[in-house]
């Protein structure tokens, strides 16, 4: 049995966990990412007590947004020179870099204060589903998606399309017309 | 005394947590009121209340507080007030100018029920000196160990 010391850091130790962007809303996925990094999903939540956890994203370039979020959400860009803030629409900020969206997403999502900045220094996010061993290694738990991704159609099984309800099974010499 | 704050302006609040004194109460009851002095002018308007006071409800509360010695001190051209001391050596004063003789019944019983322990703003509104003997909540407690071989799975999936 732990001491009573130990047993206190195991309570604030840092979970790393894994989260799939794979085609999940960007908004609602930063606002489910920032109630681990804050630590609100743990019972012993305090926002004095640092209890956030590491939040380890892959697949951001297949992330996802609703309607013609992607043409009409417009993010400001500092071109580093004097005057020059423009604004991306999300679709180019994407194709410069496939983890900034989310990476603002979160940015915004999170509380405003002083904690804001190093939160964000808990947040990895990767492109694709390459992670490093090292923080492969440290991988604890899988954050729920927020919704299931589709099954394309290729990735459904032989049995699965046969049994799929049919309203009519066309003849064999059925050609549909152009 | 509270902690005194290092740079503390007038408008500084100490804050601290609950406390007892001695965990007064768990068994048996001692009263922290030692001493209640009233201090007030007999012929002044403000100190008209006290005179209330003093005339209807004193000699109820002397007899229903045998523990609690009581003063009366009239002085000329002062403003009424309540001094109370406590075991531990605080000196509480209250002031009563204009007020009736029912609210000073009230601010005299509020005297008597407290611990002299000076008033802070409260950090957390609970407190216990006997700790949970399941032992402190760990992000392990409760966990479902099928949250580890869907993470085994997945890690399986990637596409490296």
């Amino acid at each position: 049995m732990a001491s009573r010391v130990q047993q206190h850091w195991l309570t604030f130790s840092r979970m790393w966990l894994l989260c799939d962007a794979r085609w999940q809303p960007a908004p609602e996925l930063a606002k489910r990412i920032c109630k681990y990094l804050e630590g609100r999903h743990k019972p012993v939540y305090h926002p004095l007590s640092d209890c956030g956890d590491h939040v380890v994203v892959i697949n951001t370039k297949e992330v996802a947004f609703e309607k013609n979020q992607w043409e009409k959400k417009l993010y400001a860009v500092n071109t580093g020179y004097k005057n020059t803030m423009i604004a991306m629409s999300a679709k180019d900020f994407h194709r410069m870099d496939p983890t900034k969206v989310l990476e603002r997403e979160v940015y915004s999502e999170l509380p405003k204060n002083g904690q804001r900045k190093s939160l964000m220094t808990r947040l990895h996010l990767f492109a694709d589903e390459n992670i490093p061993d090292n923080i492969k290694e440290n991988l604890v738990d899988i954050i729920p998606p927020v919704m299931e991704p589709p099954k394309r159609l290729d990735e459904f099984t032989e049995e699965e399309k046969a049994s799929w309800p049919r309203l009519f099974i066309p003849p064999a010499d059925y050609k549909p017309s152009d | 005394m509270a902690n005194l704050i290092v740079g503390a302006t007038g408008r500084t609040v100490t804050s601290g947590f609950l406390k007892s004194v001695l965990q007064n109460g768990t068994g048996r009851y001692v009263c922290q009121l030692q001493r209640i002095t009233l201090k007030f002018c007999k012929a002044s308007g403000q100190s008209r209340g006290v005179r209330d006071y003093v005339e209807n409800h004193l000699l109820d509360f002397a007899a229903a507080n045998p523990g609690v010695v009581v003063y009366v001190t009239p002085k000329p051209e002062i403003h009424a007030r309540l001094v109370a001391e406590y075991l531990n050596g605080e000196v509480h004063t209250v002031f009563v100018d204009k007020k009736s003789a029912e609210e000073i019944k009230q601010h005299v019983q509020s005297l008597v029920w407290r611990s002299g322990l000076p008033l802070v703003r409260l950090r957390k509104t609970q407190h216990t000196e006997t700790p949970s003997i399941q032992g402190q909540w760990t992000p392990f407690t409760n966990r479902p160990a099928s949250s580890t071989v869907a993470l085994e799975e997945r890690l399986k999936r990637l596409k490296t």
